[in-house]
């Protein structure tokens, strides 16, 4: 054992304050749901996971961004009160636009209260102040909030995570996510589906086998997973969904809705711009979430007194719930079941609270949803319950999830041919043989597509994939071997060898809207800049616990010893407890690490007189601390 | 060379199959061959258990699908390729394709006439199609597939050959059938 700092890991912990409470095991694994309109950052602690609060001490953190006028930025519950004052600096729902094109989002592009940069080859931009931050940018800044959060809890820096995505997420959606997480300095050890995440929580609280649909309406995105639960097996067989669907839909409804009757009053009233379009969301939300609880809600907007009943909510909402039929379908059929094979339909998602919606589940299942579990916080928790999972503490459970779209090539006609069909279970993998069309061909392009349709044109490509070092040949003697590999995070790679030669291939990747290089180089140049403050961050809590677990050791040993000590050695102790104590409300390193040195130091005597009470000899020649810490 | 399907799951080479036993073992090989299992191990244990889970996965698919499961039985005796030579040729049924030829000029005559009985002859196809794979299933199922070559096992396999030949063609007929149209 060194005398190092960082040994503390080993030892046996003194006190159980909140902020040691992690301390002793493994570096801890977060599971974190990074939603499109909260987010939320969870722990297993001896097999049962927990919410870990936020900055403002709740569970859900709004994943909003305010931009301040000096460049900082706030986030959560802080950044949602200003976006509807302040809507030009304040960043919502990033998630749909996470990973996507400017086609992607043409269809929801005038609903959303951002101002958009967009090009046909990257993905799109959010303007602020003359700066264009990335989806990804913003979703780290949620990510580093939690992040923050959960170290401030454990007390102890936090790298490795879970981070959720919807279950529907294609290739570009997942790696724009886990490039969030590694600008956010997380080491992103899964990207997990979020309805099999829920199925976790769900499983860990009933602990029942059967056949379980997990419905998922969130504030972004559909999706509808089959599985079947099996003593401790979770496995996927069929999963669909809609990235481009949920509560933000209701909100546009209701919004359309609302301006529809304040132009009764006043016919030449426009409500284009961020201002109205961000003032009309807001209301719309607001009179949504009244209706849950009560059957009639009014509020006050544009000067106007509106009135909403749940009824004619419930017409408005109707058509984005029909829109869930069709993938619902679909999983069933492809998970080789009818609906009256299912045990269980576990509701997830805030607009789950909604008892139309409930009742829309209901009539198409043909059965009462469960709804035991609190819809939005299920997600997270299971996140948490697989973080455990990887962190090798729970050997009981394990999940076996499916690739949520198909996966192909272009063939002769523009046609897809299917490498790997959807719903496949992951890790898979497929291998594939190229050959060059012309003599002395060095480098052989291929285009890798995500879709159901037949066509490539209609299906979305992922990335060109361009295979460089083919040795020169005569036309259709290279034998270009190439195996796709689409790992358990549902992320595809991309594997060549040449093997007429045997020569190894270069392959460069060339993502549609996922990231180009530019991006990615400057994204990581900002990340080196962040390196620096996360090294000392991360030092100043290590020196804060090595301070805490010092400190209580001595409070715990000195009552004892007074006894055996001289009385100025004993108040010269607690001066320096006191010091330490004081250096833990100041973020100062220096401070901290000398006020426990000092300590250290002043307590050797102490220390020695305990060992020699100590009938064990193996403790000689121990730091001071170290034996007030066995004691 | 990669295992076959059988060998991943220690099976002698045979249609008939225990489901049951094969889930299990399928979730006890997960659980001790998934990448979850390894985590935060380095980078060349995480490589090996995404392949050895994929070889995995992939077997299991093919194992639990009848169809996938005979053409790898195919496949290990050398016999699929066969199927694409001329042999069985008289398998085709030769009065239901007759049929669809009097259809398709009927579709260029009267399409709204035709439409009716394009729906009648794709459900007599299809019901023609269902018959053949329970025929499939059955012969497979008779088929030493450890030992393929024995003079009876050749004459099942000969059998089976034609009648798959049959259900394709039929699925065809079927599919153009289709595209004629039906309002
Ligand atoms: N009581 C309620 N009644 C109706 N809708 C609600 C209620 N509470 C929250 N919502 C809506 O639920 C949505 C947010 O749900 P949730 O937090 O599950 O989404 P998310 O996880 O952020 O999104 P996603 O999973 O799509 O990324 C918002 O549209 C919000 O308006
Ligand atoms: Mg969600």
């Amino acid at each position: 054992m060194s005398d190092q700092s960082g040994t503390f890991k080993e030892l046996p912990v003194i006190g159980s304050g909140p902020d040691v409470r992690n301390a002793g095991g493994q570096d801890p694994i977060i599971g974190i749901d990074l939603g499109t309109t909260n987010s939320l950052v969870a722990i297993v602690e001896n097999g049962v996971p927990r919410i870990i609060p936020s900055r403002e001490g709740k569970n859900l953190v709004p994943s909003v961004v305010h931009f301040n006028a000096d460049g900082s930025h706030e986030i959560g519950d802080a950044a949602k009160g200003l976006r509807a004052r302040d809507p030009k600096h304040t960043v919502y729902s990033a998630k749909r636009l996470l990973g996507r094109g400017a086609a992607d989002i043409a269809p929801i592009r005038h609903l959303l209260a951002l101002d958009l940069e967009e090009s046909s080859t990257s993905n799109v931009k959010i303007r602020v102040e003359g700066r264009a931050y990335t989806p990804i940018e913003i979703s780290a800044m949620i990510l580093r909030e939690l992040k923050a959060s959960a170290e401030r809890d454990l007390g102890r820096p936090v790298e490795d995570a879970v981070v959720t995505v919807p279950a529907y997420f294609n290739d570009s959606q997942r790696q724009a996510t886990r490039a969030a997480g590694r600008l956010a300095g997380l080491n992103v050890l899964r990207i997990l589906n979020e309805p099999t995440a829920a199925s976790l929580a769900y499983g860990l609280q009933k602990k029942k086998n059967g056949l379980v649909a997990v419905f998922d309406l969130g504030g972004g995105t559909f999706d509808i997973s089959i599985l079947k639960l099996h003593e401790g097996i979770f496995e996927v067989l069929a999963t669909n969904g809609d990235t481009q669907l949920g509560g933000d839909d209701i909100d546009h409804a209701v919004a359309a809705w609302i301006e529809s009757e304040l132009r009764k009053e006043d016919r030449t009233a426009s409500f284009n711009g961020l201002e109205n379009r961000a003032a009309l969301n807001e209301a719309a939300e607001e009179l949504k979430i009244r209706l849950s609880a009560e059957s009639t809600a009014t509020l006050k907007a544009f000067g106007v007194t509106i009135t909403l009943t749940r009824e004619k909510l419930a017409e408005l909402t109707m058509p984005v719930l029909e829109r869930t039929r069709a993938p619902i379908e679909t999983a069933i059929r492809d998970a080789g079941l009818g609906t009256s094979d299912l045990s269980d339909v576990v509701l997830v998602g805030g607009p789950t609270r909604l008892s139309f919606v409930r009742k829309f589940v209901e009539e198409l299942f043909g059965r009462a949803p469960n709804f035991s579990m609190n819809p939005e916080e299920v997600v997270a928790l299971g996140a948490a319950i697989q973080a455990d999972i990887l962190a090798g503490n729970n050997k009981d459970f394990l999940l076996l999830d499916v690739v949520p779209l198909s996966l192909g090539i272009e063939t002769f006609g523009g046609a897809m041919s299917r490498l790997i069909p959807r719903n496949t279970r992951i890790p898979t993998m497929a291998k594939e043989r190229f050959t060059t069309f012309v003599e002395g061909q060095t480098k052989v392009a291929i285009n890798v597509f995500q879709g159901e349709r037949e066509l490539v044109a209609e299906n979305r490509r992922l990335a060109e994939f361009v295979l460089g070092g083919i040795p020169p040949l005569p036309a259709g003697v290279a034998r270009i071997e190439v195996t796709f590999l689409v790992d358990a995070d549902g992320i595809l790679n991309v594997a060549a060898k040449e093997t007429y030669s045997g020569v190894e291939q270069s392959i460069e990747v060339k993502p549609m809207y996922g990231l180009t290089d530019e991006e990615v180089e400057r994204m990581l140049a900002a990340g080196h800049a962040h390196a620096e403050s996360d090294a000392r961050a991360r030092k100043l809590i290590e020196a804060k616990n090595e301070a805490r677990t010092v400190l209580a050791a001595t409070e715990k040993a000195l009552p004892e010893m007074r006894g055996l000590l001289d009385p100025k050695e004993a108040a010269e102790i607690e001066n320096l407890a006191r010091e330490v104590r004081q250096s833990l409300d100041r973020d100062d390193l220096d401070r901290v690490l000398g006020a426990r040195l000092a300590l250290d130091r002043g307590t050797v005597h102490m220390a020695e007189l305990l060992m020699s009470r100590t009938l064990e000899s193996g403790l000689k020649n121990k730091r001071a601390a170290d034996v007030l810490k066995k004691s | 060379m990669s295992s076959s399907a059988f060998e991943v799951f220690n099976l002698k080479a045979s249609f008939k199959l225990d489901e049951r036993a094969l889930e299990n073992a399928y979730y006890e090989k997960s659980r001790e061959l998934h990448p979850d299992r390894v985590a935060r191990g380095d980078k060349s244990a995480l490589l090996k258990s995404q392949e050895k889970s994929a070889e995995l996965n992939r077997a299991y698919q093919t194992l639990r699908d009848p169809e996938q499961r005979l053409e790898a039985l195919l496949r290990m005796s050398g016999r699929l390729k066969d199927e694409k030579s001329e042999e069985g040729r008289e398998a085709i049924p030769m009065d239901l394709a007759e049929e669809f030829f009097g259809l398709q000029e009927a579709a260029t005559e009267d399409p709204a006439i035709a439409s009716k009985k394009v729906r009648a002859f794709i459900d007599t196809v299809a019901r023609s199609a269902g018959a053949d794979t329970a025929a499939i299933r059955e012969l497979a199922a008779r088929i030493d597939w450890e030992s393929a070559s024995t003079p009876e096992n050749e004459a099942l396999i000969g059998e089976l050959l034609s009648r798959r030949k049959r259900r394709a063609y039929l699925l065809s007929l079927a599919d153009n059938a289709r595209k004629l149209g039906v309002a």
